[in-house]
């Protein structure tokens, strides 16, 4: 029992580090980006979007 | 008896301190006082929440500063003003903003171009018409079942091979908070905002960003 804890707790500090190498990449170029965090985020600015797109 | 449940007591115990270091060792990272003086530097919006970081993510961002001096200027000084905001917004928007990205990074470059145009013509709109925007995105999420949104972006312009830009929030992201366009963020900017911080690039606007709420006051939960 004792051993099945510890070996899920392993993966899942393993599986928290091969997301944190995935996201370095991502993020540095995310952070880096010419286009705001807000533009991927609001909702709003998507909304727009698509109805400009429908209008088009 | 006693004895013997002492003894393979300690022996866990022993086995359960050592093992994580054995198996991974990157689960120690540096403490802020630890970090060289250029970490230091270019971590430095992160330096009050760094020692309560978990190991993976202190990782994650040792390596975006290992990155950081092969950046442009103008790249390494959005990187620092946007370090504080992402490390305060939610793991929902963190992931949805991620996923726009990716979406977005395999787009042409017309239809990146496209894009960045469009943000700065809709941060001109007024607010109100922003806020109707906002509750018609609300609206359609709660009235859309998962999985049936419709893609955003200029989908329609684009050829049918074209990825589709800035796509319905992701699965994970289905629970977050909509994000929260406030004008009043420009007198009084919480902590919890994208982008807050003063900027003179066309494409940032304080009155525009995302109060990263509820959880965004949480930074310490999810990946950062």
């Amino acid at each position: 029992m004792v051993g099945l804890a510890i070996g899920v707790a392993g993966v899942s500090v393993w599986n928290d580090f091969e997301k944190a190498a995935e996201h370095e990449e991502i993020d540095s170029a995310l952070l880096a980006d010419d286009l705001p965090i807000n533009a991927y985020l609001d909702k709003g600015f998507q909304a727009w979007l698509s109805e400009h797109s429908s209008q088009d | 008896m006693a004895f013997r449940a002492l003894f393979a007591g300690l022996i866990l115990t022993f086995s359960l301190l050592s093992l994580p270091q054995a198996a991974v060792p990157e689960l120690r990272q540096p403490a802020w006082a630890d970090l060289s003086l250029e970490q230091k530097q270019i971590l430095s919006p992160l330096s009050r929440d760094w020692d309560k970081m978990e190991a993976f993510r202190k990782k994650k961002w040792l390596g975006i500063a290992k990155r950081y001096p092969t950046m442009k200027p103008q790249e390494q000084a959005r990187v620092q003003r946007r370090m504080q905001d992402w490390v305060s917004l939610t793991p929902e928007q963190r992931t949805r903003a991620r996923t726009q990205y990716k979406s977005l990074k395999t787009a042409p470059i017309e239809h990146k171009e496209a894009i960045r145009k469009k943000w700065d013509l809709y941060k001109e709109l007024p607010d109100e018409e922003k806020k109707r925007l906002a509750e018609k995105a609300a609206s359609k999420k709660t009235s859309l079942k998962p999985g049936t949104a419709k893609p955003l972006g200029l989908a329609p312009k684009l050829p049918a091979t074209a990825p589709l830009l800035l796509p319905a929030a992701a699965p994970a992201a289905e629970s977050a908070p909509p994000p929260v366009i406030s004008p009043a963020v420009e007198s009084t900017p919480p902590p919890a905002q994208a982008d807050t911080s003063a900027s003179t690039e066309s494409t940032e606007s304080p009155a525009q960003s995302v109060t990263a709420t509820p959880a965004a006051s949480a930074p310490a939960s999810g990946q950062q």
